[in-house]
């Protein structure tokens, strides 16, 4: 049984994307591939156990069938590492991680495993990443994000912490490399790695619809309230304008998909926001949603126009500044049912990483 | 009086050369806003005959004069004076903030 370990120089590189891309791929070569994620720290609960969910994304998009306990056996929860500080017990850990692990492994002719965060996370507990790969015996892929120094720097780093476990490094993905430096960028990166002795195994351009979340997922992460417009949850965002200015200069910067915050008493930028492109190449409303900040509900004549606009419209409790800052910091990850960016995935990473390179090295 | 039809062949004579304040609300057939505020610009064209002009122009059909006056979004209203622009606003309005612009603008 082949086996490979996903790991990352730090969280939201893309860990997820890349596993789910490589075993959807895989899937094609391999009939029976199986998934594991042996540390969680953003969990579900599911049938009463906590389970990550990242592990449920990957058993309902690829179909694996191996027990969502087995692909999610460690979920960090809050307070686990003071209570493991108090009460060391890592053989426990240890023999919870290995037993799903055989388990998952049985009748597989591969098995991914995905990390969490940098090769150091975990360590508080004795299972970092590194020490999680020596566990189960599995060479790493790094994930890093794009750019040239920075990657550069960070994945040494992490290399380093793998080959102290005695861990083998296959090579590195790079990932959203901006389209418009991808040539460069690649070119840079592949050549600078190469001097470290450290293999390129893909490098991935940045596409921007896989970051852009729906409201819905606005929604989930976030104390705010549907005030009308419920049944457009699943519009997604390409842009967030913070309308702080004159409408008539505000509505020069939305551009299409544009979810506005503004706050609940300014009548004047919610009128403006409800207006439409007059352009032959789209004929749209200019904003996919409102977040009204301040806690301020509009006045009645305001909602009413409000809810026959066709868009979802939160109100938040915070003010601009807070809800601009939490959008900004939202993590975009990938649900079961986006369709449109798991393809996007699968064909993003079918195109850009050496699958040859990475066989011949597990 | 009901809401009068500005194009770009009339919009001359029609707008500009009048000499009531005019209000010229730009819009399509497609767009959802416009059609928000389209009861209460009628509702206004009759309760201002004769005070003030009111019309719409189909920014579709009529590209010219929407393109001169830099109309980007719709619908947006334009106050004019003498064929001078007096006010402009962009987005869906409330019947009353319409009424209180209408004044504003006589």
């Amino acid at each position: 049984m082949r086996k490979i370990f996903i790991a990352a120089t730090k969280q939201n590189d893309g860990k997820t994307t890349v596993s789910l891309g490589i075993i959807r791929n895989l899937q094609q070569k391999f009939g029976k591939v199986g998934f594991i994620k042996p540390i969680g720290q953003r969990y579900l609960e599911e049938q009463g156990l906590k389970i990550d969910e990242d592990s449920i994304l990957i058993e309902e998009v690829c179909g694996i069938k191996c027990g969502l306990k087995d692909m999610s056996p460690i979920a960090v929860e809050k307070g686990f590492t003071e209570k493991y500080i108090t009460k060391p017990d890592k053989k426990n850990i240890s023999r919870q991680i290995q037993d799903s692990f055989r388990r998952i492994s049985k009748n597989q002719e591969l098995v991914v495993i995905e990390g969490t965060g940098h090769a150091g996370v975990g360590s508080v507990f004795d299972h970092s990443n590194a020490a999680v790969a020596k566990l189960l015996g599995s060479k790493v892929i790094i994930i890093s994000s794009g750019g040239v120094g920075r990657p550069i720097d960070e994945i040494v780093l992490n290399k380093a912490l793998f080959e102290k476990e005695g861990v083998k490094v296959l090579g590195v993905i790079v990932n959203k490399v901006l389209p418009d430096k991808f040539a460069k960028i690649s070119g840079f990166v592949r050549k600078g790695l190469e001097r470290k002795g450290i293999d390129v195994l893909g490098v991935l351009p940045y596409d921007p619809m896989l970051a852009r979340p729906t409201i819905e997922q606005i929604l989930e992460e976030t104390d705010f309230e549907v005030i009308c417009g419920k049944e457009y949850l699943e519009r997604s965002v390409a842009k967030v304008i913070v309308a702080a200015m004159e409408p008539a200069d505000a509505v020069r910067y939305i551009s299409e998909d544009s979810l506005m915050i503004t706050p609940g008493d300014r009548e004047d930028m919610i009128m403006s926001a409800l207006s439409c492109f007059r352009d032959p190449g789209n004929k749209n409303l200019k904003v996919c949603g409102m977040v009204l900040s301040c806690g301020i509900t509009p006045e009645a004549p305001i909602m009413n126009l409000l809810e026959r606009a066709q868009i979802p419209v939160l109100l938040a409790k915070s003010d601009t500044y807070d809800v601009a800052t939490c959008l900004h910091d939202l993590t975009v990850k990938i649900r079961p049912r986006d369709k449109d960016k798991i393809e996007a995935v699968v064909k993003l990473i079918r195109e850009n990483v050496d699958f040859k390179k990475i066989l011949k090295g597990i | 009086m009901s809401v009068l039809h500005f194009t770009d062949a009339n919009f001359k004579k029609e707008a500009l050369e009048s000499d009531l304040p005019v209000m010229v609300d730009f819009w399509a057939p497609w767009c959802g806003p416009c059609k928000m505020i389209a009861p209460h610009v009628e509702e206004m064209a009759k309760a201002y005959a004769g005070k003030m002009k009111i019309g719409k122009i189909d920014v579709d059909s009529n590209s010219k004069i929407a393109t001169h006056y830099g109309v980007m979004s719709i619908p947006t209203i334009i106050f004019l004076k003498k064929g001078k622009v007096m006010d402009q606003l962009v987005g869906a309005l409330s019947r009353l903030d319409l009424k209180r612009k209408i004044e504003e603008n006589l």
